[in-house]
């Protein structure tokens, strides 16, 4: 899957996992989403499964912190980092 | 309802002009102040806002000059400490934190097995630490249990390779918060407050108008505190003496009614719970905006503490809200790296682990570190009459935020928007679960399981 379709699966997987009544339309990748209030640390959670799963990430045998992974840049520098 | 405009004055860009004029700043330092002042925050917060408001750019280095008074102010307190002693006790207590600093700093060079474990490792000292406290020649030790999650962050921030490049500056401001605080630290990190620090003047403006709106905030539910007291209660309070002695229902707080056995039951028993909720949120929010407004007008736009915990629809939300940096404080040091390292586990059973790694382990042992003197006491009694309750009430937190993180994510799968009755119904579920566990968190070592667990069956009447 090229880096355009990795973003878009990524952003949609995000829409069902954001905080209700927050849009993903206008965040910029570099914007940390727990801060903005898009998600919550709990949600984060889930991205972490959705990298596993979806993307073999093992975040610990990587070194990546969950804190690493606030913003799309981070999360698509993890899925870099699985794949490479 | 107040006006949209008045609970977003910080988002008002007329408003925030207006306090980046000299002007504007006077004003909203003499408000501040005397806001400050009202609640007792110390003298210190005050001179260091306007300093901070005055030279913005040296903020962090002022804070930590502001800091070593801080620590000043600290050992003032303590009984029969003269000048001297107090001298060389900030000296050491800073000598001593200024080492630690330069040594998580050259983290790479730590033996392989301390990388591995550098928060095990900062916790097995600071236990040593806590012990040597008992100790008079180490009674600067005493002031470990404020400090250890704050050490934690930075050891953290540290194992990541994030400290190079950073000063001792830095981290001192935190470490000895101008902006106080309790053992838990309220502003999370240096990595965390970065991140908010206000970096040019409109974001300063707007910062410290939110930190403005928090201390109101903090004013208006200290009065509802008060006032739910008295007319519950007939808690007589400071800001409402003259309040008719006949105007009260003269209930008896559930602290009361355990330690005395005065079970209401019934309805009078389940309004009692409900209170209790209601005065400890009020209670906690109060307290955390004072620091978070405190934090926001020196510049580090954090989030609240406590965020309307009582309009949560799960448990999971009520948790996320009405202690956030207590919350984050679990996730960070127990959640994830619990969560992480049990990969081969089902996903149900991997999340209930780390929630009960976090919302118990770390809970328990989060409590017992502020009183390390229940366990270097070496009693079993003391230990159980202090702490039973509270592993009850811990188990139940966790075994609930467990469930409902569960159901959280086949809520979110489904997305279906609640009707009002349904969101009421969720309401009214999350304040029946938190106003029942809080029975078995009610501090007093006079109260034990046994009264807990039986005032819980009085309210079904057994």
């Amino acid at each position: 899957m090229d880096q355009q379709g990795v973003r878009s699966g990524l952003v949609e997987f995000l829409r069902t996992v954001a905080t209700p009544g927050c849009s993903l339309d206008d965040i910029e990748d570099s914007i940390n989403l727990i801060d903005a209030g898009v998600i919550d640390s709990f949600a984060l959670i889930q991205v972490i499964f959705f990298l596993e799963q979806n993307h073999g990430c093992d975040l610990a045998a990587l070194g990546i912190d969950p804190a690493d992974l606030g913003s799309i840049k981070g999360i698509l520098a993890a899925i870099q980092r699985a794949n490479d | 309802m107040l006006p949209a405009t008045l609970v977003n004055l910080h988002e008002h860009a007329g408003v925030i002009a207006r306090t980046e004029t000299v002007a504007g700043r006077i004003l909203l330092w003499s408000v501040a102040s005397v806001m400050l002042l009202w609640q007792e925050v110390t003298p210190l917060m005050p001179s260091a806002l306007a300093l901070v408001m005055i030279l913005p750019q040296q903020r962090r280095l002022l804070l930590s000059i502001v800091a070593v008074a801080v620590l000043a102010e600290k050992f003032m307190g303590v009984p029969g400490m003269g000048w001297m002693y107090i001298a060389v006790g900030v000296a050491a207590g800073i000598v001593c934190l200024y080492l630690f600093f330069r040594f998580v700093q050259q983290f790479e060079r730590w033996p392989a097995i301390a990388r591995r474990h550098p928060l095990i490792l900062l916790h097995v000292g600071i236990w040593i630490a806590l012990v040597l406290s008992t100790n008079p020649w180490f009674g600067v030790l005493s002031l470990v249990p404020f400090m250890a999650w704050r050490l934690s962050y930075m050891v953290m921030q540290g194992s990541r390779g994030k400290l190079a490049g950073t000063h001792f500056r830095d981290h001192l401001f935190y470490l000895i918060p101008v902006y106080g605080g309790t053992g838990t630290p309220y502003g999370k990190g240096m990595e965390y407050l970065s991140r908010h620090e206000a970096l040019d003047a409109t974001s300063f403006a707007r910062s410290q108008l939110a930190g403005i709106k928090l201390l109101v905030l903090s004013a208006v539910w200290v009065f509802s505190l008060d006032l739910l007291d008295l007319v519950f209660f007939g808690v007589s309070v400071h800001y409402l003496t003259m309040w008719p002695e006949t105007w009260t229902l003269g209930l008896h707080p559930v602290k009361q009614v355990l330690s005395e056995g005065l079970y209401a039951g019934g309805i009078q028993g389940w309004a009692l719970i409900y209170l209790e909720l209601i005065r400890a949120t009020l209670s906690l929010a109060a307290k955390g905006h004072i620091i978070i407004g405190c934090l926001r007008l020196l510049g580090f736009n954090v989030w609240r503490n406590t965020y309307k915990p009582l309009l949560a629809q799960s448990i999971l939300e009520f948790w996320n809200r009405f202690y956030y940096y207590f919350k984050e404080l679990m996730v960070d040091f127990f959640f994830y790296p619990t969560y992480l390292r049990l990969r081969n586990m089902s996903p149900s059973a991997r999340m209930f682990t780390a929630i009960f790694t976090a919302a118990f382990l770390g809970n328990m042992y989060h409590h017992i570190l502020n009183r390390p003197d229940t366990l270097t006491a070496w009693d079993p009694g003391l230990f159980w009459s202090v702490w039973g309750p509270r592993f009850v009430y811990c188990f139940l937190l966790a075994l609930g935020v467990g469930v409902s993180m569960v159901r959280q994510q086949k809520l979110r799968q489904s997305a279906t928007e609640a009707s009002r009755l349904v969101k009421l119904r969720r309401i009214a579920g999350v304040w029946t679960f938190y106003g029942i566990i809080q029975i078995w968190n009610i501090k007093s070592t006079e109260v034990g399981i046994a009264d807990c667990t039986r005032f819980f069956l009085s309210l079904f009447g057994l």
